[in-house]
Parts: structure tokens; sequence; C-alpha cells
């Protein structure tokens, strides 16, 4: 797993490279003098970005959140605040973790775990939203073709319904894939 | 006028303000090391941030009470309809005046334009627009704008101008955050090839001769709301006479931005290492140097022209942006009640109210406000 930190305080960086490098992930600290964080992200692509939150790169992070739906990342950040309720509720608001200044070595392993599986129900959630979606896509497709065969063998909605299944079956295809055939077929 | 605004009861009256090292968190500076806040009878200590997001955030999980924070983000914050995001909700009563963004080109996109910069909209929307069909066809790659923030004033103006030349924001271009005080060095490195940003940072990147004065936001759309003081709506809900007393303190130094004579000592505060930490000769330049119109340069307002109302046709503009940016949550609450809950502007009146009919000294000079 890839991770990129982005921290002011260079030092804080390395005890945080040295922690995670001894845990097995792969490791980048974005230098102070580096702008191109759009291409650091694209090339380096990680899975996780750590960054203080005070950074001003943290604007662009939300840009690239937002845009990137392809390869969402958490983003864990530094707080000033060692207070447990701050954390909960940061997390709590979509906020995948917040690591507090003063941080132990032991405590990022967990942290890390706990924003990854935080960020993973979120991403589920979203891919069961577009899943449904999706179905729902097919559904209309379906009934589509379902009304065109209908319409050009001068059958019933059943029979039609029992054709499109059987192609599908002998083809080992989808219904959906069927459907479209359909379609492209009578040029809908 | 102190007295009539000053909290009562058990409100708190001890606060903690955050803002960005801008021009335009003026107000709140001022309302500071003016005494303004002292007056109206509250403690404030103002935080400086390094981000909007922190910013946000920080006002989402009440670490601070308000913020000098960009007008779309607290419409954003009203959008959602998850259930996480109900206790992270954002409102404003008190915008935080009007204009002060600008449109900077760098050098090789000025040279490749072939028109004297700065032009008016009609000169300078077909010449872009030229650049960006030719690039097109010899397969170079595509213009890339810099803006502050995916939800600010800053794109949208630039949405807006690129929408106005026949240039699709979506398709023809890049728009791509990078921190103001980056955008220069970004400018300088070929990372964008212009961008739009409030000051000093446009007169910043003149002076260092990395990039050209093309438009000013005025000119795209002459009083543009840009910051509010947003505060969490519990803070709204729970302390409404400090929330009152906090907004008759900024609308005495909005008024006291607008009047005569207060450009030395805002330029001597706002350069403080504690504020923005920059040149106040800087400051002057991007406050004072007229525009080629004629006219003062940013027609930044902090009181005139009604511009600390936060006005909810302003937020309805918003929300439409935000829509044609493809911004906007896909399940996301009736646009009449994000408006309803963002703005409050009848907060506003009853405090605007009170400040006039207490001191008509004080009343502005202008008849519309």
């Amino acid at each position: 797993m890839n991770i990129l930190v982005i921290d002011q305080q260079l030092e804080r960086a390395r005890i945080l490279e040295t922690a995670l490098t001894a845990l097995g992930y792969a490791v980048v600290i974005r230098s102070p003098d580096e702008h191109r964080i759009y291409q650091l992200v694209e090339s380096f692509q990680p899975d996780v970005v750590i960054v203080d939150a005070q950074s001003p790169d943290r604007d662009m992070l939300e840009d690239v959140a937002l845009t990137s739906d392809r390869t969402p990342r958490p983003i864990i950040f530094f707080a000033e605040d060692d207070d447990d309720t701050v954390i909960r509720d940061a997390i709590n608001a979509g906020v995948s973790a917040y690591i507090v200044d003063g941080l132990q070595a032991s405590r990022v392993n967990t942290i890390i775990k706990v924003a990854i599986s935080r960020f993973e129900a979120f991403q589920a959630l979203r891919g069961e939203l577009r899943k449904t979606r999706d179905e729902l896509a097919d559904r209309k497709v379906i009934d589509q073709a379902k009304g065109l065969l209908m319409k050009h063998r001068q059958c019933d909605e059943a029979a039609a319904f029992g054709a499109m299944r059987k192609m599908a079956m002998n083809k080992k295809v989808r219904l959906v894939e069927i459907a479209q055939d359909i379609l492209v077929l009578f040029d809908e | 006028m102190s007295n009539l605004l000053t909290p009562q009861g058990t409100d708190c009256t001890e606060l903690n303000l955050g803002f960005l090292p801008l021009l335009d968190a003026a107000p709140l500076i001022v309302a500071q090391e003016a005494g303004f806040f002292a007056d109206a009878g509250l403690q404030v200590h103002l935080h400086r941030e390094g981000n909007w997001a922190s910013l946000r955030d920080k006002l989402s999980l009440k670490l601070i009470d308000a913020a000098h924070l960009l007008a779309p983000l607290v419409v954003a914050s009203q959008t959602s309809l998850a259930s996480t995001a109900i206790r992270n909700r954002l409102t404003t009563a008190l915008s935080l005046g009007l204009n002060g963004n600008a449109i900077t080109f760098s050098n090789a996109l000025t040279a490749a334009l072939g028109c004297a910069l700065p032009a008016t909209q009609a000169e300078l929307g077909p010449a872009l627009k030229a650049v960006i069909d030719d690039r097109l066809k010899r397969g170079l790659p595509k213009l890339v704008f810099g803006t502050v923030f995916p939800m600010s004033m800053h794109t949208y103006l630039l949405r807006t101008f690129f929408e106005q030349a026949d240039i699709d924001p979506n398709q023809d271009i890049g728009i791509r955050v990078v921190p103001p005080q980056q955008m220069v060095g970004a400018l300088t490195q070929g990372d964008v090839d212009g961008f739009c940003v409030g000051e000093p940072w446009n007169t910043d990147a003149v002076r260092a001769c990395q990039g050209n004065l093309a438009l000013l936001g005025y000119d795209i759309w002459p009083d543009a709301p840009e910051k509010v003081l947003a505060v969490h709506a519990d803070f709204a809900e729970q302390q409404p006479d400090t929330h009152q007393a906090l907004i008759g303190a900024l609308l005495r130094a909005c008024q006291w931005l607008d009047g005569p004579n207060s450009l030395a000592s805002v330029a001597h505060w706002l350069a403080k290492p504690n504020y923005l930490n920059c040149d106040s000769d800087l400051l002057l330049e991007a406050m004072q140097a007229p525009w080629h119109d004629g006219q003062p340069r940013w027609h930044k307002v902090f009181y005139r022209n009604r511009a600390t109302y936060p006005n909810p046709d302003h937020a309805r503009w918003m929300l439409t942006q935000m829509q044609a940016a493809r911004q906007l949550p896909e399940k996301r609450v009736p646009d009449t009640e994000v408006i309803d809950r963002a703005y409050q502007p009848e907060i506003w009146e009853k405090v605007f109210k009170k400040m006039t009919t207490v001191s008509k000294a004080e009343t502005p000079t202008d008849s519309e406000t």
C-alpha cells in the first residue's frame, strides 16, 4: 500500500516515514519545494494521504478527492488538539482520521487501519448506490428491448421475455447484453 | 451603539475566529485592532489558518466560533442529505464585502493572445478562444487555470468568463486548485497558465514580472459576493445575542474600511506578522492602484452598495454554478431550503436596524443602504 505524507514539519514526517516503512508501507514524502501535487498523486497513486491540517495543500487534495472519482483516497491529518471527542467527531464527519501531535509510532498503524476501514465503509455505500443505479438503467434497457421484440415479432410480453432469457442462457451472457444487442439490431 | 449590541444573559463572550491571510479578512482584523470587538463586549482571539478545508472543518467541529469563509462553502454545507452532514451545517448573516478577485495570465499565454493586457472582456474572450482552438488543432495540452478552492467564487467567475467566451469550462480547459500563496510560483513554473485569486496575489505576480493582469472579477460580475462571516448553525441558534454582537462589530469595521483615510492603517495592521505577514507597500498598491479605466483597481467594497448584506440571490446563483460544475451531491436538499438555511438576511436586518437607530451620525451616506 502506498502512503503519501505531506507535512510542513519535515522532522515529524521522517518519524512517520520510519514507522510506516517498518510496517511495510511504501512511503513518499512530498518535499516542501514541490508544487506539483497533482502530478505526484497521479504518478505515485497513493492509497492513503497523510496531510498536515495546516498545510495549504489540503485545499488541493479536496480538489483531487472531488474530481477523481475513480481513485479516491482517505485523508488523514495532524491536529493540534489532543481531544478524543474531536477525533471522533472528525471521523464521523467524513475526515478519515485525526493524528494528534506528538504521535507515537505504535499508534500510527492502528489509526491508519481505522481510517482505511472507515473509508472502505463509505466507499461500499457509494458502490451500493452506483449498483442500484446501474440495475435501474439495465431494467430500462431490458424493458425497451422487450417492447421492440413484442412489436417486431408480434408476440406477448411473456414470450418476448422468454425469448430474451433463452438467448442470454445460450450465449452465456447477461440479459442486459442481449437487450442491448436487440436495441442495436432494431437500430433504436 | 456598543451598549445595545453588547450580549446579555448567559451567552459566552469569549470567541475564537478563524481567517485566511487575505486582504478581505480586513474586517476581522480591523474590528480587533480598532477595538470594535471590545466595544461590543467581545473578547476575540483571531486564528490564522492554512487552508479553507481546515477553516470549514474547525467550524463544523466547533473548534472555532466563526470564520472568514468562502461564501459557496457555506451554501455547499447545507446541500447534503447525508445524516453526517447535518451536524456540520454552516450559516451566515453577514457578507464580508463585494468583489476583489482578478484573473492573471502567464507571460507565455499573454504573448500567445496577441492583444495587450489588460483588455476588455469583449476583446479578451475571442482572443483566448482562438488560442485554445489553435492548441487543440496542434494537439497541445489544455490550458490550466488556478483557483483557490473547488467551491469558490474564483472557480465560478472563471467558469462564467469562459462560458461567455464560448469556451466549455468542463471540456476545453482545466481548472485546478492552487493555494493562493503558491499561485505565483505555480505560474512561474508553468503548472498553470493563469489564475483567479484575490489580492494581494495578482499584484504580487505583476510585481515579480511573472504574469499580467487580464481581467477583474468586477468586469465579469460587478459587485459579486466573495467571503462571508460563517458560523455553525447551532451557534446562530443557541447564541443569538453573541452572534448579533459579532455582526455589529464587523459592520462597524466594514463601514470604517470604506470611510476616508483608512488605507494606511489597514495596510499597517494587515501586514503584521500574525496577520498577512507581508510587505505593507504591496497591500497599499493592491488596494490603491487604479485600473486601466481609471476606477479603483479592485472595486473592493466593504460597506457601500449593501456589501455586508447576505443576499439570498447570491446563494441561488452559487447553487446554479455548483450544479454546472458537477459539485453537488446526487441526493440533495431542495434549493430553497438550502438558501434559507445558509443565508439569514433577517439577522442582518435586525443588527443593521439597531446600529442605524443608535447612531444616526454613523449612518452611511449611500441612500441604498
